[in-house]
């Protein structure tokens, strides 16, 4: 167990620097200038080139060593487009409110995907059943957008009863969470579906029976924890891209989260946002799904007991 | 019914449930909350800056001129330019005979949201910060029209030049002489004269008729130069460069009638009233929340349900539907109206395309005919619904007091295909497939698509659309890589010129690679021409042969622009076309109906 994942917590650096260098080379190939901004006036060559040179961005060989031992720094650069604000200062402003939403998002899909698979597992063929089954297979079809823009209007202007738009209080984070957590919840509640309806069948349940335990111990006991560990593996990338945000579900609710910055910065051709957004994503991707491994140790025993012997 | 395992179980699900919800509920709460502001205003597009010196977005500048106050103000009620922290024009402030000497007295109650009285040498430093190479963006060129700025910037770059090439183990002594020097030249050549602690000087290179309305721009906006200069640093290159975060809130004073309390990003400004502002005892609305919303439907719920008091813009989906409802039951708080901008296509002017094929296009008849075969009235009341103003001029008329206006080509279909049988192509015969390049966004599409098929039903035409992302749509125009492109210019300042500058061969502007020496001598004989009412008669002239002989461009509509506030509960709300209202002239009422 300690060995592997030590064997995985080495592999992160070499991980990160290959989606660096991966994102670094698309960053530079793709047309448009970076200091040409839509709307803005035609820059003068010499300042853009007093600007290439305060960036360490004269070329692209110096660009990336530069910018790469500035990310090593902690120093995650300049936005291009925001003069006032680093990187940094932007993540720091966006990550914080993305986080809350993806960590509430993925409590409400952990939470209820788990518990309506449990119920479809042991209801299997049941109306109990489809009801689960359509609203996973409703959670993963139906777009974002639409969730997004029915929950705005739905509690905004039919039902008044949250404001739209703002970001002041806690009860702001209900639907953009909400809104979010429906394709995890889908994917979750049919992956336990799944999971436990195996599990029910298989011999060490009947056993648990024979023994009398009661109905509701052999289902907590044996069959849910075993049904979980698919969800587990899932949760690490799930929570990954629930807590880097999403564009649409920001835009809709007017959250100041980090996803509208990874479509805006693409768009505006911030190339140092671009990085430092990419490397902060994959560095969360990479942190949670070594989590997960943990995790798998806290909930199958069998896992930590291989690890040690 | 449960055992002692199944209370550890329960226990570790909770061990994974709890700090979730903790931590998103922490998360949520880390920005503390601000009391309620007295106005609530949302915008579009999100602060770039609030630099002065690199301001060149409206969203900005709107932001900009409520925290500092210039020498001259733009006037949001009539056009026209008002004093700002100086005296009133008449008087000391005043240009004289030949109207190249310009003496502006600053007001005695003018001060900073410190207390600090304003300077004539706080101005100094702020123009002089936005003419330095490295700090100079967009408008610097401005400057470039008094005496010494030149001359100083031509021997700034060519010592930076130098600098570059001075071995590294020495440069940094070299930039220190360097610096040295340039301060004693620009203090010595550059005629922005602070002649005591109040009076300031500036001496033009040559009499500018507009430069009360250019004093209006945000790069001629005073600084705290006290606090400002701590974030400077006179870099070894030469070249100058400020630490950007002296523009955050508590970092700086601020002139105008409003300061920068809070900034939070892509969330929004708080503004609170200035108490040293000169004019304070007018200003009736404490404080502002400066909001930014990025989708316009979003905004427009926001507004409905009452967390927003006044939308700046509104670019919705349904907004023509808004703004068409006239009559007694129509929706009197969205308000349609003229802005100080125009929508038009470049047509490409280069004898030859970058491929090295020869440019149908740089015959101005083809030229003439694509204009007049296109139904803009039509594009108007179809697609755009807004009330656009059909346009066939570059200016908006109307928007400049005393200009004339004049006529471009209207839509004659029949006209236009005669003109274009004239230019050898008769029906279209024997012209290449014309490519017309727009950006994606915003319904660009679709009035290309009308225009295709205008060109198309009346000429013949074979048009190709070629839609971008805006990046590229950009980079393909600057390198004229392009037969017809969408584009648009807001004016800068109230001048004719403003607009007509853009088609000077030299323009860095000049998109449709559109070289015109008859035009260039027309519009610089115009500009100096003597008289207020004979210099714009002269500059009228030279955008009527603009629209209706050399037609670089085709016009399409002015803009309008679009509020939403409730003319009963806000007043002194501007609607002019220059986009740029005052919070200090608004005034809220009990909340209306």
């Amino acid at each position: 167990m300690l060995n592997r994942i030590t064997r995985r917590a080495l592999q992160v650096p070499i991980v990160l620097l290959a989606i660096y260098t991966v994102t670094f080379v698309m960053v530079v190939s793709v047309p448009g200038n970076p200091f040409q901004r839509e709307g803005s006036r035609a820059l003068p060559p010499m300042l853009e080139q007093a600007l290439r040179q305060r960036y360490g961005m004269e070329n692209n060989w110096t660009f990336y060593w530069r910018y790469l031992g500035r990310v090593l720094q902690g120093d995650l650069g300049e936005s291009l487009q925001y003069d006032n604000w680093s990187c940094s200062e932007i993540i720091a402003a966006g990550l914080p409110v993305s986080a809350a939403i993806g960590l509430a998002a993925i409590l409400i899909a952990l939470v209820f995907g788990t518990l309506l698979g449990a119920i479809a597992a042991l209801h299997r063929g049941r109306l109990v059943d489809l009801v689960a089954t359509s609203i996973a297979v409703l959670g993963v079809s139906t777009p974002a957008f639409v969730i997004a823009a029915v929950l705005l209007i739905g509690f905004s202007v039919t039902v008044p009863v949250l404001s739209a738009g703002t970001w002041d209080s806690p009860l702001d984070l209900l639907r953009p969470a909400v809104a979010l957590a429906l394709a995890p919840l889908a994917y979750i509640l049919r992956l336990t579906r799944q999971s436990m309806a195996e599990v029910l069948v298989s011999d060490f349940i009947r056993t648990a029976r024979a023994k009398g335990l009661s109905q509701a111990a052999v289902i907590w006991r044996h069959a849910l924890r075993n049904g979980l560990l698919p969800t587990l593996s899932y949760l690490g990338p799930a929570a990954a891209a629930a807590m880097t945000g999403s564009f649409i579900v920001e835009r809709v609710f007017n959250v100041p989260g980090l996803g509208t910055h990874f479509v805006n910065s693409v768009l505006n051709r911030d190339q140092m946002l671009i990085l430092a957004t990419v490397l902060v994503y994959s560095t969360m991707l990479v942190v949670f799904n070594l989590l997960v491994d943990l995790a798998y140790g806290l909930i199958d025993p069998r896992i930590q007991s291989k690890g040690a012997a | 019914m449960w055992g002692i395992s199944d209370r550890r179980s329960l226990s570790r699900a909770a061990a994974i449930v709890m700090p979730l919800a903790a931590g998103a509920y922490g998360l949520s709460r880390l920005t503390p909350r601000l009391p309620a502001a007295d106005l609530r205003v949302a915008d579009a597009v999100s602060i770039a800056t609030l630099d002065p010196a690199q301001i060149s977005w409206l969203q900005d500048i709107r932001l900009a001129i409520q925290l500092y106050e210039g020498l001259c103000v733009d006037d949001p009620s009539g056009g026209g330019v008002m004093a700002g922290c100086a005296d009133p024009v008449t008087g000391a402030s005043q240009a004289n005979e030949s109207a190249t000497t310009y003496r502006f007295r600053i007001r005695d109650q003018a001060r900073w949201s410190n207390g600090d009285p304003v300077e004539a040498d706080d101005f100094v430093f702020a123009w002089r910060r936005a003419l330095e190479p490295g700090t100079a963006r967009d408008y610097a060129y401005f400057f470039e029209k008094i005496v010494g700025v030149a001359d100083y910037l031509a021997w700034r770059k060519a010592e930076i030049s130098r600098l570059a090439e001075v071995p590294p183990e020495d440069r940094a002594t070299a930039a220190a002489r360097h610096w040295s020097e340039a301060d004693e030249r620009f203090r010595r050549d550059v005629r922005i004269v602070a002649e005591d602690a109040r009076m300031l000087r500036i001496e033009l290179t040559r009499p500018v008729a507009y430069f009360r309305e250019l004093l209006t721009g945000p790069v001629f906006l005073p600084l705290h130069r006290h606090t400002v200069r701590d974030y400077e640093r006179r870099d070894a290159s030469g070249l100058l460069f400020y630490d950007s975060r002296w523009c955050k809130p508590g970092r700086t004073h601020y002139n105008g009638a409003y300061l920068l309390a809070d900034w939070r990003f892509k969330r929004g400004l708080r503004l609170n009233k200035n108490p040293h502002y000169h004019g304070a005892a007018g200003v009736q609305i404490g404080s502002i929340d400066w909001i930014e919303v990025a989708d316009a439907n979003t905004a427009w719920i926001m507004y409905e349900t009452g967390s927003i008091d006044w939308l700046l813009s509104l670019e919705a989906g349904f907004t023509p539907e808004l703004v068409g409802r006239e009559g007694p039951s129509l929706r009197h708080d969205v308000r349609a109206f003229p802005a100080f901008g125009t929508y038009f296509y470049n047509i490409n002017c280069a004898p030859r395309m970058p491929d090295g094929s020869p440019n149908p296009l740089a015959d101005r008849r083809v030229r003439q005919a694509i204009t007049m075969a296109i139904d803009r009235a039509a594009i108007c009341a179809e697609i755009t619904r807004r009330g656009e103003p059909p346009a066939t001029t570059l200016i908006p008329p109307g928007t400049i007091a005393d200009y004339p206006g004049v006529d471009g080509l209207a839509f004659d279909a029949e006209a236009a295909s005669r003109l274009l049988a004239e230019a050898g192509f008769p029906r279209g015969r024997g012209l290449p497939e014309i490519s017309l390049l727009y950006n994606n966004e915003a319904g660009h599409g679709l009035i290309a698509q009308a225009v295709a098929a205008m060109l198309k039903a009346h000429l013949g035409m074979r048009v190709r659309l070629i839609g971008k992302e805006a990046q590229s749509y950009r980079e393909d125009k600057q390198r004229h890589n392009f037969m017809i492109a969408r584009a648009s210019w807001y004016g800068d300042y109230d001048d004719p010129t403003s607009f007509l500058d853009i088609f000077r061969a030299d323009s860095g502007n000049n998109d449709s690679a559109y070289a015109d020496p008859e035009f260039d001598r027309m519009l610089n004989a115009a500009d100096l021409t003597q008289g207020h009412l004979e210099r714009l008669a002269a500059l009228a002239d030279c955008e009527r042969y603009l629209v209706r002989d050399a037609l670089p461009l085709i016009p399409l509509f002015h803009y309008t622009n679009v509020y939403a506030y409730n003319p009963r509960r806000l007043t002194g709300v501007s609607l002019s076309p220059r986009l740029l209202p005052l919070m200090r002239q608004v005034a809220l009422l009990e909340r209306g109906p």
